[in-house]
């Protein structure tokens, strides 16, 4: 309906949108489901990273970007968990930053964990 | 006293569910509510597990002024049974009988202070309708969600708005939908033709709610059966709840407010 020209009780308008949402949801295909519950999200990362989770990615015949999402969903559920590794890993990393307004510190990934990644250690 | 008229021409729609839970609800916050059942079947006692009486007919007929007191703080009853009929029949053939119940609601208010008095209104147009639109200083039409019961929503609203037109009738205050599913789409597509129809009139849902059933069979009101149960809590939501009876009763405060 044309709900623009139309003013509604907020209560009743939140409602209307999510029924529709979830009308919308029931008339998707697998892929569109799949889709609708992603979104586009762009990190800075050395391209030697990039280029080690297009290789990771392509050797197990999959996306980059799917292989990314993984790594990064376990990487989280490890620093969710109190990984010692990671937590090691993260005080390591730690480069202050007494001039960014944003963040108090840069996190730099330790040249031994680039070794492992690539195999060499070059940019 | 406000009075307020629970009202649509279409029967089976929560009417008496709707004034018995806000009755009671008003109650429960610590206001005087007389709750009058202007419907010959009597369901209002069924509700309250009492026993069905003709003190309507007391009321219009014999100019009684007394209420029936109810096991619950604050709420007071004028029952109704099928003597109702033949009060109707009476008032139908006395002059001004449009006035007849604002009258014979004011007399009683002589005895009985109340703040608020619910009008449970019976389906269909007869003296007694009218005469709640007249009497009442508000009104709700709750409307069941379907398709035609959306459908005479429009043709109820338009016969209350001819009595304003000759300057009766109170304010009309909002359109209730009721037995609300959230998860079908004819649930949905009601609501939307409602909100097409009406816009910001249409206040939130009661959502559909087997405890609505059950409580008049255990002679309880929705807060003492289940206070719980959706039909008063709403449903979940982003983190709240949405329509309910408790969001009537905020809604129609609001509404008092101005």
């Amino acid at each position: 309906m044309g709900r623009q020209s139309v003013t509604l009780d907020a209560g009743v308008a939140a409602i209307l949108g999510e029924s529709e949402t979830r009308q919308r949801r029931r008339t998707m295909t697998a892929k569109e489901k799949y889709d609708a519950e992603r979104v586009k999200a762009s990190y800075d990362c050395p391209r030697w990273l990039r280029d080690a989770v297009k290789d990771a990615a392509s050797a197990r015949g999959t996306s980059a970007s799917q292989m990314a999402t993984l790594l990064l969903a376990w990487a989280l559920a490890e620093l969710k968990h109190g990984s010692d590794g990671l937590r090691d890993l993260l005080w390591d990393a730690k480069q202050p930053r007494p001039d960014a307004l944003r963040i108090e510190y840069d996190l730099k990934i330790p040249d031994s964990l680039h070794h492992i990644v690539t195999g060499n250690g070059t940019d | 006293m406000y009075t307020l008229a629970i009202v649509n021409q279409k029967g089976g729609v929560g009417k008496t569910t709707t004034a018995v839970t806000l009755a009671h609800g008003l109650a429960r916050a610590g206001a005087r509510v007389l709750l009058v059942d202007l419907d010959a079947q009597g369901n209002v006692a069924d509700s309250l597990g009492m026993d069905k009486q003709g003190d309507l007919y007391d009321l219009l007929v014999n100019g009684g002024t007394s209420t029936r007191i109810t096991t619950r703080s604050g709420l007071r009853v004028v029952l109704s049974d099928k003597t109702t009929v033949q009060a109707k029949q009476i008032v139908m053939g006395k002059a001004f009988s449009e006035y007849a119940l604002q009258k014979a609601l004011g007399a009683l208010n002589d005895g009985y202070v109340c703040d608020f008095a619910i009008l449970d209104v019976a389906p269909g147009v007869d003296v007694l309708q009218i005469g709640a639109l007249v009497a009442a200083d508000g009104f709700i039409i709750p409307v069941a969600l379907d398709h035609l019961a959306v459908v005479g929503a429009a043709d109820a609203l338009a016969s209350f708005a001819s009595l304003r037109e000759m300057q009766l009738g109170g304010q009309f205050l909002g359109v209730l939908p009721t037995f609300w599913e959230r998860t079908t789409s004819e649930s949905h597509a009601q609501l939307v033709a409602l909100a097409h129809q009406f816009g910001r009139w249409v206040w939130p849902p009661v959502p559909k709610d087997t405890k609505v059933r059950e409580a008049p069979a255990h002679g309880q009101t929705l807060w003492e059966y289940a206070p719980d149960c959706r039909a008063l809590r709403g449903v979940e939501f982003a983190g709240g709840h949405q329509g309910g009876y408790t969001s009537v009763l905020a809604r129609f405060k609001e509404a008092l407010r101005g």
